[in-house]
Parts: structure tokens; C-alpha cells; sequence
């Protein structure tokens, strides 16, 4: 059993390991800076200073203090940084699970066995959910084990928290890009489709607060559920969660009903 | 005993494009198919439909008494199938490769790969992007053969194979047939599939053109009869035949097709001081090339 998603798991370490290298050297640069610039006086001008706009659109909002160390977690590694690398991971994996095995032609062979079409796309997102799982678990120790070698203050299980809800969020957007490559068999639109629309979803949540037309549509953004900085101060929400969950399931839902009913593209 | 294959009135359009135009056609169970027709005629087509990678436009396709699409899953685990376009992982060794499919179809074991490994002559443990076209091949025909499957699905299945390989891979099929498998087999080379194929089917243009024995085709067949007489001969007596269907050459030398009883010839012939007669069956090719130029009645 599971054989597919565990052939796609492996056939991913190489992908996995260079991802881990990246991700571990980029939030250990960031984190171990916080000492100096917590104790340098010009930072807190600056922020002041720079203009709404900018720091909307780098996760900022009003109650934010960058300074402190949850604020600075969530400004350096979880507001942009994590869910970027995590989005990019998913949705590189999520279009290449169907859509590019349909397009390089190894489907063909892989369905002359007796795997159901449900099941190929089942084991393929499971393989495609276990991936950002290890993904986000990497998140999650460099974060932790950096934030003790500078002795950040912010604890284990809210930084677990926030890595979820970034899994999450990686997770809707991987599946959303092997939904688009289960109906259309294309690799390009598996990429853009999500890709264009995480752009969308993340200006939502960002520039909502700078025009009240647009503030009531921010529940729309999965970005929205994410609410890093929360995460950090507050710990785990699992409301939010439940509803990055369940959007996931109905797309996942989706890319088996829309695998089961085309003709392959051979 | 339920047919191997039984296609009945399949038609698969893609948009305006027909594929394959009412086609119907049974395969039992130990007989060796042979599929002809040139590129883009069709076969493709409908060899994926019956492994259900596309769904028809019209018409019922059974395979192993199961519908090829409700009991797909049933029937691929019956079923051994080689693409014609073969296409690998090319990260894998060829053992791999044939160990995740194995495990996909938890029947096979590992010393029947090994065994088929070393009548192919192939190396199991070579990555297969350094394997040649020809090795390629071998991983394609092992993972369809490996499961003593039921139904065999073989599409250009001796192309980039060596006359030596091809050989083993008549074996394989000749075995396959003769332990009650049926074998759907596609192949350019019309010598191979005489020589192995107990009937087969001619498309063209998507349609069915001619299903039979090689045997009955061939009785079917224009007859070539070569003569050359003793001295220069008239040939428009010859072309008021009935059965002659054409006349070449000129002078002592002449060549007729004939169509039907040659006994007319031979009379007309009797006229004339035969020195040398030389009357042949056509091969399959000329038979091909005969349905490919205009279907032959008779």
C-alpha cells in the first residue's frame, strides 16, 4: 500500500535536500541577528519612519512590534520568508505529482498497473501533504534550534504553531497546483494557476487594512488563516486551521473527481 | 470462456479529428493479434482504449469479460501492456523500476524477473537514462511479461530491438499464447507478424480494413504470375481476361496479377510456347500494400 506516494517521497529526497539546506541557512542568518538588532538604536526610527505601504506588504500591521522577539520571528522568517519558500516547494511538487509524469509520459506505464485512478490521486497527494509535512518539520527545528542559540524567548510550541499554519497554507496551495494538473495534464498551468492566485490572495491580506472597500474581502485569502505573528504571541488556532483544512480537502476532492473523468494527454 | 477483447462499434473523435471509426473486433483467448496499419492509422488509439487511458466517443469495449473502464483495475492486474512510446524513470535502475511495479502488482516474484532479465540479456542494475534505446526496450517488454499476465498489450514491441532480441521476445510471446494468453500486437514489420500472429487486422484511416488468418488473406490475394515465352506475345488477348487484373512487361516477358481461378490464363496461355512459369503467393506486405493502395474485393 501507498506505494506511489512513498515512490514520490523518495524520488523527491534530492528536491528535499537542497530545500533543507536553504531553508535551514536562511532562517539561521536571519534569526541569530536578532541580538544586534535589538540592541541598535536606529531600527525603531526606521520602522517608525517607512511608509504604511512598505510595511503592509512586508506582514506588518499597527500593533506589531518588531522588536520584540516574537515580532521579529514573524517579520524576518514566518510573515514572508517561510510561507514563500513553502508555496514554491508545494506547488513545484503538487504540478509535477500528475501533471509532469502526464507530460514527461512515464503516466502511461504507471497506469498500465492495476492503480485506480482514485488511488493514483490519493497516493499522490498523500506523497504531495508528507513532503510539505517534512518540509515544515525542517521550518520548524532550525527556527527552534536557532531561537536557542540566541536564546530568542519564543517557545517551541508557538513556533510549532506557526509552522502549521504555514504546512497549511503550503499544503492548500500544493494541492490547489496538483488539482490544476489533474484536470489539465500541463505543467505550466499546475504552476501559474496557484502561483498567480497565492500573488492575489497575498496582496488581499496585505493591503486590506489600507482601504476599507476591501477590508470585508480579506476572509477570502488563505493568507488571512495564517496570521503568523499570532501564532507566535498566542499559539495554535485551530478555527483557522480547520478552515485551511477543510479548503484542502474539497480541493483534493475536486482533483480526484477531475483526474477520474478525462482522457490522458499521451 | 469470455473473449479477451471484444470491441464493438468503438468511435473516438477528438474534436473534429476521428481517431478510430466504428471499429469492432474480438480477441479469444491463446491467439496472437496482429495489429497493422502506418502511423496515425488508429492502433495507438484503440489499444488505449482498451487499457482505459482514454474513454470512447461511441461503442462498448469489453476486456477479460469486464468493462474497460468499470473494471479497469481488475483487468490491468490481469493485463501486461508495453507503450509504443516508451517512456521510463529515468532516475531508477531497471531493478527499480520493475521492484516498484512488482510491488504495485503484488504477484511477481523476484527470481521471474531475474530469469527474464537474463534471457533479454539486460542489466538490472544500470540506471536507465545510461541504457540504450534497445535496453530501454527489454525493461518495457520484462514489465509487461513479468506477471504471466492474461492479456498481453504489446505496441511495437520488437522496434529498437536487435533480430537476435526480437527472437526472444517471439519466445516470450509464443510461450505467453501457449499457456492460454491472448496477445494484442502492433508491429510495422510485416515479416514478424506473419510469422508469429495467428490473424490480423488492417486499419487504415481509423477503420477496420480486413480481419483474418494470414492464410485466408492471402487466398484472397492477387495471385503474381511471371511467364516468359518463346517468342514476343501480344498482350491484349491477356487484359480481356476477367480475372487479370493487370499485365506488365512486354515482348517474351509478361507479368499478371490475377484475381480468382487462373484457369482462363492457363487456356490463353496453351496458346502460346511457355518457356518458363513461375506462379507465387503474395507476402503480407504485398497484401498490405494491396489494402493500403484500395480495398480488394473478392
Amino acid at each position: 500500500m501507498a506505494d506511489v506516494a512513498l515512490r514520490m517521497i523518495r524520488d523527491a529526497r534530492r528536491s528535499l535536500a537542497w530545500w533543507t539546506v536553504g531553508v535551514v541557512a536562511l532562517v539561521w542568518v536571519n534569526v541569530i541577528f536578532y541580538p544586534s538588532v535589538r540592541d541598535s538604536p536606529e531600527i525603531e526610527g526606521f520602522v517608525e519612519d517607512s511608509p504604511e505601504l512598505m510595511r503592509a506588504l512586508l506582514g506588518g500591521r499597527e500593533s506589531l512590534d518588531i522588536l520584540s522577539p516574537a515580532g521579529y520571528l514573524d517579520g524576518q522568517v514566518f510573515a514572508l520568508l517561510v510561507p514563500l519558500l513553502l508555496l514554491i516547494f508545494a506547488i513545484g511538487h503538487g504540478a509535477g505529482a500528475i501533471a509532469g509524469e502526464e507530460e514527461r509520459g512515464t503516466l502511461e506505464l504507471l497506469l498500465a498497473n492495476p492503480v485506480g485512478r482514485h488511488r493514483l490521486v490519493a497516493e499522490k497527494l498523500l506523497g504531495l501533504l508528507g513532503l510539505v509535512a517534512l518540509f515544515a518539520a525542517v521550518t520548524w527545528l532550525s527556527s527552534w534550534t536557532s531561537g536557542l542559540a540566541v536564546d530568542l524567548g519564543v517557545s517551541a510550541g508557538r513556533m510549532l504553531a506557526a509552522t502549521l499554519a504555514a504546512g497549511l497554507l503550503g499544503g492548500l496551495f500544493g494541492v490547489l497546483a496538483l488539482l490544476t494538473g489533474a484536470a489539465t495534464g500541463r505543467r505550466g498551468p499546475a504552476i501559474g494557476v496557484p502561483a498567480a492566485l497565492a500573488v492575489a490572495a497575498y496582496l488581499l491580506m496585505a493591503l486590506a487594512p489600507l482601504a476599507d472597500w476591501l477590508e470585508p474581502w480579506r476572509v477570502l485569502s488563505p493568507f488571512y488563516y495564517y496570521a503568523s505573528y499570532d501564532r507566535l504571541v498566542d499559539g495554535m488556532d485551530w478555527g483557522a486551521a480547520g478552515v485551511l483544512a477543510l479548503v484542502t480537502a474539497v480541493l483534493a476532492g475536486a482533483a480526484v473527481l477531475a483526474f477520474e473523468r478525462r482522457d490522458l494527454k499521451l | 470462456m469470455d473473449a479477451a477483447v471484444e470491441i464493438r462499434g468503438l468511435t473516438k473523435r477528438y474534436g473534429d479529428i476521428v481517431g478510430v471509426h466504428d471499429l469492432t473486433l474480438d480477441l479469444a483467448p491463446g491467439e496472437v493479434l496482429g495489429f497493422l496499419g502506418p502511423n496515425g492509422a488508429g492502433k495507438t488509439t484503440t489499444i488505449r482504449v482498451v487499457l482505459d487511458l482514454i474513454r470512447p466517443t461511441e461503442g462498448s469495449v469489453r476486456v477479460l469479460g469486464l468493462d474497460a473502464r468499470g473494471g479497469s483495475v481488475a483487468i490491468r492486474r490481469r493485463l501486461g501492456y508495453l507503450p509504443g512510446d516508451l517512456v521510463l524513470y529515468e532516475r531508477l535502475s531497471g531493478r527499480e523500476l520493475l521492484g516498484y511495479f512488482a510491488r504495485l502488482r503484488s504477484a511477481v516474484s523476484a527470481e521471474r524477473i531475474e530469469g527474464l532479465a537474463a534471457r533479454l540479456e539486460l542489466d538490472l542494475d544500470r540506471p536507465i537514462r545510461a541504457l540504450s534505446s534497445g535496453n530501454r526496450q527489454k525493461v518495457g517488454v520484462l514489465q509487461a511479461f513479468m506477471h504471466d499476465p492474461e492479456l498481453l498489450v504489446l505496441d511495437e514491441p520488437t522496434s529498437e530491438l536487435d533480430p537476435l532480441m526480437q527472437s526472444v521476445v517471439h519466445e516470450l510471446v509464443g510461450e505467453a499464447a501457449g499457456r492460454g494468453a491472448a496477445v494484442f500486437f502492433s508491429s510495422h514489420q510485416l515479416a514478424e507478424v506473419e510469422r508469429i500472429a495467428d490473424r490480423v487486422a488492417i486499419i487504415r484511416r481509423g477503420e477496420l480494413v480486413a480481419v483474418d488468418t494470414v492464410a485466408a488473406l492471402r487466398a484472397r490475394a492477387p495471385r503474381l504470375v511471371e511467364v516468359r515465352f518463346a517468342g514476343p506475345v501480344d498482350p491484349a488477348p491477356f487484359r480481356a481476361l476477367e480475372p487479370v487484373r493487370s499485365v506488365e512487361g512486354e515482348g517474351e516477358r509478361l507479368r499478371f496479377t490475377v484475381h480468382g481461378p487462373v484457369d482462363a490464363l492457363v487456356k490463353e496461355l496453351a496458346r502460346h510456347e511457355v518457356v518458363e512459369l513461375l506462379a507465387r503467393e503474395p507476402d503480407l506486405e504485398e497484401i498490405f500494400m494491396a489494402y493500403y493502395r484500395g480495398v480488394p474485393d473478392g
